[in-house]
């Protein structure tokens, strides 16, 4: 560790604690908590503003979306039955209605019963014995009382029209076939890169990162090619097969995080009798949790998301397809359905957020065991 | 460690004499070889093969309605030649060129993109922060949601008239002829990209953290023991070590932003607009490719991108020497 | 690029060599864990190795080597043969429903084909057929779908006409121009199957609102504007439309006081249409280019369309609008460009097939009528007759049985499908169940307005504005891009972006 960036001092240096001291350390630990949390939550609200957007859209009908000057939450426009038909009510200045007082600045909430552009025809729905009148304002300019009115049903109908149980079912199998791929096969790859050294190595490494300069929209038609040639299409097989031979996303994240372990501790193991592969699992899995569980969460939404690679090996079993393909059928081609597609997106967003929320608790670990270990 | 790239011609009579290597360095090769064994099978089966294909694509003229097993029909460096006076691809006059969009885009996208996740990082890493596990829940969210969904929200954000954003900056005073045009404006058609990127930091900021959390509590008692403050702690413990990660991130992003192309394909509708501000490489790559049905024009720019991206690494991979700190190298 | 080269072989062989060395290395280590993952998936990595340079290296004639399209699950014993959805219309829910019946009910109608149905999202359906073209590895039959979409892998349409010949199918139920229609330099690439006649959808309660007559329900009838009968003609669908363009406060595109910034609805909308379809309704059908080879060809197009280009951007863009531009039409509140369904335009230009997707539209409150496509300048009705059909795909290893589904598909199979698809049935029998079904999920739309559906069919545009034209994908990018360029850009020097778009035809027809 002669290169190590400040080196650890002897931490025995006590220094007597005065009742004073604590105190102030007490007040400025409360003063950096209350910064810091209140800084993260304002970056927060702006950052999530467009998840209410996304919630708000997807209780709303198409209508309510398409409702202007309505408040941007799910809303209703407030109406009451009028001889059998139902109107609208609007905040109508009193001063612009048939007989009103033009010094009158009172506004009231009366119901249109027939809508014109400069002039409009009201009643009072407090007052039913005055009738109809008219009222010189444009009603699109108007204000109004607005009801909370969220559509739940989207929930239900995104259940039913695209059977979520299942796509859910074959989202999480496709990824967690595929996560036991990427796991095993980037960190025996990584480990190879990071701890050995061989004539070409370095030369490997070149060609596996090189593998992803190359578009992947020319690769596609060929390795499509591929797998019909070997009859695998409609199948799962192309699309979890290669997880299982590392890919260079995943190997280089592990390898870069593996050379900044020390090699002190794995010499020793092995200098102790330790083959490789026991120096892998009890030295650099151990310290390497927080990585892990990146890769982890990485590849999980990863495949979660995937689209284009679903869709075309598994065009011919449209009974295996994933969630992301399932959600673009809401897009259709003469009018898409975007109430649907938010909705869906929110519930397909649950299961890798608790994944990730558990995950979590292994990141604390992770440096709970580098503290021991070292 | 990239110096080995120029130094294949010595490694490979080395290989040769793979039996004159003394026993240890012989079972450290073989044990090399054995931890990379499943991604050389890998590639060679999955991943070579293609990329050939592609590549000899590139010397014939091959259209996506002849099907790619049709006999051949060799032009030789046609394509490429095609390729050196192609004004999509680079600038003629005042017409900007693909490939200097991307590499503008890319000199605004790219410093956004490693700084705000590290800040993020560092505020989730930080020791007063409360609820630590639900704050980087919920700067991770974005990343998860599916981008069928993304397009029509930030429609919903940015739009010029009803836009969330606009609605903001009316609120707070700006008249309604001065708020930005966002995607349909020439001046705003990048920051709204980079804003739409943003959102989607998850995934560098979780590197990030992972980097973070990697790094030995002693040494920041260290740091704090020797009087270092805030500031030199990071640049003396907190930058070195989890540069590698970010080495990572940079050079991801890097790849990334050569490849940039669905954005301006849904957004904007892959039609360059506003002013051809938005014909990125690889959009005109993916165009011509797919809509325009012409692979062997594709893959010729396929492979010149892959050339400039395996440059511009190679060059990153050269300064890394300067700022990236790997404990395991360090005896 | 000779550097390029050597160091991509250099790198292969590399990889080739260290690959070697692995193998020979790996044995020493058989208690790996590390390789069980690759030993579970032997037997798929085998036939992997072996296919693999077969694949790529050499390139036999196309079809020679090529094994039946794989389906996993295709039942033994029987040809399976597969339908792709997803250029056209058809990827909508209750659309998948119903084709996925029809597939269920020849699956039991017969035990030699079992039909698959792969429906694709629209907005990737292109490519995933051109992948799935280039791979060799079509779908048997493609549809529905247009001139347009068909057009875009023109070359690849099986000629059917000996299989109708040894099938003996009765072409006598449709009308001989109609099956004519699908006569091109490919052969006979389809039957009838639906028919899209254009019409003026409108919305009632807004012309109400203004006070205007509602558009005219028979060809030929007189439109009353301001107590005077005048023809309904473009001039008169202008006028019209901007007394129905409003804005917040209430006033009109034609009052001083308008104020272009705040419309909440617009007269008029050409709803989904091609900027090949705008200039068609309004300027009539043309053919775009002559000429006989490659470098002989220039773009024709009329000055009628130049002026409904102009039209087009002036309604937008004009003192006077009564089109939503680009982001108006794009704000959530006009439902990110589907401008009708939101209720905010007062007439709506579009086909039969956009009753397929009105329901909630109807949900909302809303309710529509139809009225008849106007006249252009020269007296005449320049209409526009949509049609789709299916199509075999060439390469189709069973072309007979493909074409025993295909002709179920459009005669038994057109019951379930023309409904969902909002598609006039080819077959004039078949109209009035059309219009019933119809009926049922619009029941406010009268009798006279689906009756507007049926004279449009005499008003077809030939040639068509979905025709083909000399590198015709590239050549409507161009197009496409000129009509994104006027939906954004206020301001536009509008002869000269005109200028470019010809003369960029005139090179894209000649590369």
């Amino acid at each position: 560790m002669t290169k190590t960036p400040a080196q650890p001092q002897q931490k025995d240096i006590q220094t007597p604690i005065i009742k004073n001291k604590a105190l102030t350390h007490k007040l400025r630990t409360g003063f950096n908590v209350t910064f810091v949390t209140a800084l993260t939550i304002s970056i927060l609200v702006i950052f999530l503003a467009p998840f209410l957007f996304m919630i708000f859209t997807s209780l709303k009908t198409q209508g309510q979306i398409a409702q202007l000057g309505a408040p941007i939450w799910p809303a209703k426009p407030t109406s009451i039955e009028y001889n059998g038909k139902t109107v609208e009510l609007y905040n109508v200045p009193m001063s612009t209605c048939a007989g009103g007082d033009p010094n009158d600045a009172s506004t009231k909430e009366l119901a249109i019963t027939k809508k014109g552009r400069q002039e409009s025809t009201f009643t009072d729905p407090n007052d039913p014995t005055r009738g109809e009148f008219n009222c010189k304002v444009s009603w699109r300019a108007l204000e109004r009382p607005w009801v909370w009115s969220p559509t739940w049903e989207n929930y239900s109908e995104v259940w039913n029209t695209i059977d979520f149980p299942r796509l859910m079912w074959n989202t999480t199998f496709y990824a967690i076939m595929t996560e036991i791929g990427v796991l095993i096969s980037c960190t025996l790859v990584a480990f190879g890169f990071s701890r050995f050294r061989f004539p070409g190595r370095d030369f490997l490494f070149v060609l596996l990162i090189a593998t992803i300069f190359l578009p992947a929209t020319v690769t596609t038609i060929p390795t499509y090619t591929f797998f019909v040639k070997i009859n695998w299409i409609g199948t799962w097989l192309p699309l979890i097969v290669p997880a299982f031979f590392a890919n260079a996303y995943d190997v280089f994240l592990l390898r870069q995080y593996f050379m900044t372990l020390p090699r002190e501790l794995d010499e020793a193991a092995m200098i102790d009798g330790a083959s490789p592969l026991r120096v892998l699992w009890s030295v650099i899995i151990p310290q390497s949790y927080p990585v892990l569980m990146a890769v982890t969460v990485f590849h999980i939404v990863f495949a979660w998301n995937d689209y284009f690679g679903p869709l075309i090996y598994l065009s011919t079993s449209r009974d295996k397809w994933p969630i992301s393909v399932a959600l673009a059928n809401f897009n259709g081609i003469y009018g898409e359905q975007p109430q649907l597609i938010q909705a869906g997106a929110l519930m397909a967003l649950i299961a890798p957020l608790i994944l990730f929320a558990v995950a979590q608790r292994f990141f604390v670990q992770g440096i709970v065991v580098t503290g021991v270990e070292k | 460690m990239f110096e080995e790239l120029s130094n294949i011609r010595r490694a490979l009579p080395s290989l040769r004499s793979f039996r004159n290597l003394p026993p240890l360095a012989r079972r450290e090769f073989r044990w090399g070889l054995f931890f990379l064994s499943p991604w050389v099978f890998g590639f060679l089966a999955f991943t070579l093969l293609p990329m050939l294909a592609t590549l000899f694509f590139s010397f014939i003229n091959l259209s996506i309605t002849d099907g790619i097993l049709s006999k051949p029909d060799f032009v030789g460096l046609d394509n490429y030649k095609q390729l050196f006076k192609d004004p999509q691809v680079w600038s003629t006059g005042s017409t900007p060129g693909s490939l200097w969009i991307t590499i503008k885009f890319g000199l605004i996208a790219l410093p956004v993109g490693i700084f705000i996740p590290l800040g993020i990082a560092l505020l989730m890493n930080n020791k007063h922060l409360k609820g630590q596990m639900f704050f980087r829940s919920m700067f991770y969210m974005p990343y998860i949601v599916p981008f069928v969904a993304a397009v029509f929200l930030w429609g919903g954000m940015l739009n010029p008239q009803s836009g969330w954003i606009n609605r903001a900056l009316m609120s707070l005073g700006m008249a309604r002829e001065s708020v930005p045009g966002w995607t349909n404006d020439i001046n705003w058609v990048y920051p709204s990209y980079v804003i739409m990127g943003i959102w989607s930091i998850g995934n560098a900021m979780l590197i990030m953290l992972a980097g973070l959390q990697g790094v030995p509590t002693e040494l920041y008692d260290a740091a704090t023991v020797d009087g270092a403050n805030t500031w030199q702690t990071f640049w003396k413990v907190t930058f070195p070590m989890i540069s590698p990660v970010i080495f990572y991130n940079v050079v991801l992003s890097v790849v990334g932003l050569f490849q940039y192309f669905l954005v301006p394909l849904v957004v904007n509708q892959g039609t360059g607009i506003p002013g051809g501000t938005t014909m990125f490489y690889n959009l005109y790559l993916y165009k011509t490719f797919f809509t325009y049905q012409n692979m062997s024009y594709g893959s010729t720019l396929a492979w010149f991108l892959f050339i400039v991206i395996l440059l511009v690494t190679v060059v990153l991979f050269g300064t890394a020497k300067y700022w990236v700190y790997y404990a395991a190298e360090s005896r | 690029m000779k550097k390029l080269l050597y160091l991509l072989s250099l790198l292969i062989i590399a990889s080739m060599v260290l690959t070697a060395c692995g193998g020979a290395a790996t044995p020493a280590a058989t208690d790996a864990p590390a390789d069980e993952p690759a030993a579970t998936e032997a037997p798929a990595d085998e036939p992997a190795a072996t296919e693999a340079p077969a694949g790529a290296t050499e390139a036999p004639a196309a079809t020679a080597t090529l094994t039946p399209y794989p389906v996993a699950n295709c039942e033994g014993g029987k040809v399976c043969i597969r339908w792709f959805v997803g250029l056209g219309t058809g990827t909508n829910a209750d659309q998948i429903t119903a084709q996925e019946q029809v597939v269920e009910d020849f699956n039991a109608s017969q035990d030699k084909i079992q039909l698959i149905l792969e429906i694709i999202p629209f907005n990737s359906a292109r490519d995933t057929l051109s992948t799935q073209i280039a791979s060799g590895a079509g779908p048997d039959i493609v549809g529905p779908v247009g001139w347009g979409g068909s057009n875009d892998f023109y070359g690849q349409w099986l000629d059917i006409s000996p299989q109708i010949a040894s099938s003996g199918f009765d072409t006598s139920i449709f009308d001989p121009a109609l099956i004519k229609f699908y006569q091109t330099e490919e052969g006979q690439v389809g039957l009838p199957f639906a028919v899209f006649p254009g019409a003026i959808y409108f919305v009632p309660a807004l012309f109400d609102e203004a006070g205007l007559a509602y558009p005219p329900q028979t060809y030929g009838e007189k439109y009353v504007l301001d107590g005077e009968e005048v023809d309904w003609t473009w001039d008169t669908v202008t006028e019209v439309s901007k007394r129905l363009t409003v804005d917040v406060n209430g006033n009109d595109a034609t009052m001083d006081a308008f104020d272009p910034t705040k419309i909440v609805q617009v007269g008029y909308n050409p709803q989904w249409q091609s900027i090949q379809s705008i200039a068609t309704f309004y300027g009539g059908a043309a053919k775009m280019y002559e000429g006989e080879a490659k470098g002989s060809f220039t773009s024709t197009l009329p000055d009628s369309w130049k002026e409904s280009f102009k039209w087009y951007y002036d309604g937008m863009w004009g003192e006077q609008p009564f089109i939503a531009n680009g982001p108006l039409s794009g704000s959530p509140e006009f439902l990110a460009g589907n401008v009708f369904n939101s209720g905010k335009a007062a007439m709506g230009l579009t086909q039969t097939w956009y009753t397929c997707c009105l329901g909630e539209f109807r949900d909302a409150g809303h309710e529509f009528q139809l009225g008849v496509q106007p006249m252009g300048s020269d007296g005449e009705v320049h209409g526009r007759v949509d049609a789709d059909t299916f199509r075999i795909w060439k390469g189709t290893k069973y072309p007979n049985e493909a074409f025993e589904v295909l002709a179920y598909l459009i005669t038994t199979g057109a019951d379930t499908l023309l409904p969902v698809y909002g598609a006039m049935p080819a077959v004039p029998a078949k109209t009035q169940a059309f219009f019933d079904q119809k009926s049922k999920d619009y029941p406010f739309v009268t009798a006279e307005s689906w009756d507007v559906f049926v004279q449009g069919l005499a008003y077809p545009d030939t040639p068509s504005s979905e025709q083909y034209h000399p590198n015709s994908i590239k050549a409507n990018s161009r197009l496409a891009t000129f009509l994104s360029l006027m939906n954004t850009t206020p301001g536009l020097d509008f002869d000269v972006e005109y200028q470019k778009l010809v003369d960029d035809l005139n090179i894209i027809y000649n590369e």
